[in-house]
């Protein structure tokens, strides 16, 4: 068993929204970051 | 609790249990089918690695932690949806790709038998234990609440995951797991929702919120730089993402469960939708802690969560003193209640001055009362230091106090539901994990390799029942260990996960590292932890990242040579 180079393998079984993983996983980083600064927001909102 | 909550709590734990069991009635009963099912798909996995991952202990210390300590938690979770992403590119389709069973399978494959076995070591030492303290840490409370006798409750929350697990294995751990997260989002919801009906009428959610924020609770997110602070946005994104790859890639409970989905698809969509909610949902609990804050503003709290604690001191010389302190931290959370009505006054009119003036008046009026309540707990400490026993905290007794004095009939019986399908979940997967692991990388590879299928079936359900009553036992003699629970859990898990994680990454990354290179970086990594766990003051969080980047620099140094040579031949 060889250490086998990591591919993308194919985007079947996405959710139709998303066109690749790397979709998936970009909107997953956007949403963190959306979060991170709405919390900011609360933060500095409710002080 | 009454009868309406008996009623509730054990009709919801036995209807769990029946269901796991007739739904995997129907499985073909081999080896393969007991261990990873390999036919679930996305939404059972998300739902099943949730599950795993909230044990009883957050549901009961959260809200806490958001009551005395506010929401900045929450940032300890920033690093969860990058480690998913990660874990799905990298680990994911690997494990799926090689059909293995365990993540330690894995590596005899990459590198040899010893890194395999060293490995396994780590985890069934690690996991071993902590499954006893997954059953332990909401027993002890629960007895101390209840009066329950502590082996009765150890002995009953073991005993229904054997029992279910033993008969449908990893697909009732699985489809129990479902129902166990719609209890625990139906109970957290019901007890928001009764909160809101309890806090005065004049106090909608908006202004809760809005007080909870003056009040200094809405601490969300800190981007200042500190060593020592444990909770701010960088030590979050950082520590927490190393944990995370730690516990989501290396860690075989969690492995397993994204192991059975059906397509590589389905168990990266099972890990990313944790990525989604794991944080909204810690927001939410912590947010029901500040809102039981903003409920105690308006009544008296004890000055101590932990009567029984309180109930030692009455007993002592100290009594009088304490007493005191009480009528006069009494006192002042009446002073306290006529000022967070004046600051919800205050900011109705939009007046900033006016509402910074009635901020001030109130905090001066909370440092009087926090001041106070730290001579009661000093007190306390210097009860249980008399007697040798560890530091009593209450922060895991706030939201449990909370709901048995002010919620109604039935509400109990459900949140104690909550407690016990959250134990449940998380001591099922490890039961589990445990029992595929021994099978897998110990029996079926050292011990017996010619078995047949029914053989290695029946050593995985006795090796089930063999862990459970080994935590059960473990459970049973936790309490003569000294220091919080809580932190020994999270110290046992950082003591082995960053040397772990290092030989993953190692495998995955360092093409070049051949097994002897990497097994040595491991056990020098392992001393090292050990040393700076018993001989340094680094925070525990950090042993992630130095195990770790020992096991990738070391291992990566000692295969230099190999680099030279392959240059060469090459």
């Amino acid at each position: 068993m060889e250490n086998q180079p990591i591919q993308e393998d194919d985007n079947q079984g996405l959710p139709p929204l998303f066109k690749t993983w790397k979709q998936l996983y970009i909107t997953l980083v956007v949403y963190l970051l959306a979060l991170i600064v709405l919390f900011y927001w609360f933060t500095v909102f409710f002080r | 609790m009454q009868l309406l909550d008996w009623i509730v709590l054990v009709s919801t734990i036995a209807f769990i249990t029946i269901y796991g069991i007739w739904k995997s009635r129907k499985e073909k009963h081999d080896i393969e089918s007991y261990l990873v099912s390999k036919k679930m798909n996305w939404w059972t996995i998300g739902l099943s690695i949730a599950a795993t991952q909230a044990s009883a202990i957050t549901f009961l210390s959260t809200p806490g932690q958001g009551f005395s300590d506010g929401m900045r938690f929450i940032q300890f979770y920033f690093g969860l949806p990058l480690a998913v992403i990660v874990l799905s590119i990298t680990f994911v389709p690997i494990f799926q790709r090689l059909k293995v069973y365990t993540a330690y399978e894995f590596l005899e494959g990459r590198f040899d038998l010893k890194t395999r076995t060293l490995c396994t070591f780590l985890f069934l030492t690690q996991r071993g234990l902590a499954a006893g303290l997954t059953i332990y840490a909401p027993s002890l409370i629960l007895s101390i609440i209840f009066g329950w006798d502590i082996f009765w409750t150890n002995f009953s929350i073991g005993m229904v995951v054997i029992i279910y697990t033993y008969f449908g294995g990893t697909t009732a751990v699985s489809e129990t797991q479902k129902q166990q997260m719609a209890v625990i989002f139906l109970g957290m919801i019901t007890a928001g929702v009764m909160l809101m009906q309890l806090l005065p009428d004049h106090i909608g959610f908006g202004k809760a919120v809005s007080l909870a924020g003056k009040m200094g609770k809405l601490n969300v997110i800190d981007f200042t730089f500190d060593w020592n602070s444990r909770y701010n946005i960088w030590s979050g994104l950082i520590g927490g993402f190393f944990v995370s790859m730690s516990y989501f890639g290396t860690d075989q409970s969690q492995v397993q469960r994204y192991l059975g989905g059906k397509t590589t698809a389905e168990s990266r969509l099972g890990l990313i939708f944790n990525g989604f909610i794991k944080i909204p949902m810690q927001f939410f609990i912590l947010l029901l802690g500040t809102l039981v804050f903003v409920f105690y503003q308006f009544n008296t709290p004890p000055i101590f969560f932990n009567q029984v604690e309180v109930g030692k001191i009455y007993q002592t010389a100290d009594s009088l003193k304490f007493r005191q302190l009480e009528a006069q931290y009494s006192e002042i959370v009446s002073q306290k209640t006529a000022k967070v009505a004046e600051l919800s006054d205050a900011m109705d009119t939009d007046s900033e001055s006016l509402i910074a003036e009635k901020q001030q008046s109130f905090q001066e009026v909370e440092a009087q009362a926090q001041s106070v309540r730290k001579e009661a707990i000093a007190l306390i400490h210097q009860n249980n230091e008399k007697e040798g026993k560890p530091k009593a905290t209450d922060t895991n007794y706030i939201f449990l106090s909370f709901v048995i004095n002010h919620l109604p009939a039935g509400v109990i019986g459900l949140l104690i539901a909550v407690i016990f399908c959250a134990s449940m979940s998380a001591t099922a997967s490890e039961l589990n994990a445990l029992a595929s692991t021994f099978v897998v990388d110990v029996y079926k590879r050292i011990i017996k390799k010619d078995g047949s299928g029914t053989h290695y079936l029946n050593v995985s359900k006795i090796s089930n029942i063999a862990w459970g009553l080994y935590a059960i036992l473990f459970a049973e003699f936790a309490g003569a260990l000294s220091g919080s629970l809580i932190e020994a859990v999270n110290i046992l898990g950082s003591l082995f996960y960053g040397t772990i994680l290092g030989i993953f990454l190692t495998a995955f990354y360092l093409k070049f590292v051949k097994g002897t290179a990497v097994f040595v970086a491991a056990i020098l990594a392992e001393i090292t932890i050990i040393y700076c766990w018993q001989y340094t003051n680094i925070f525990f969080l950090w042993y992630n990242v130095i195990g770790c980047g020992l096991v990738l620099g070391i291992s990566a140094l000692l295969s230099l040579k190999d680099i030279n040579l392959t240059k060469t031949v090459s």
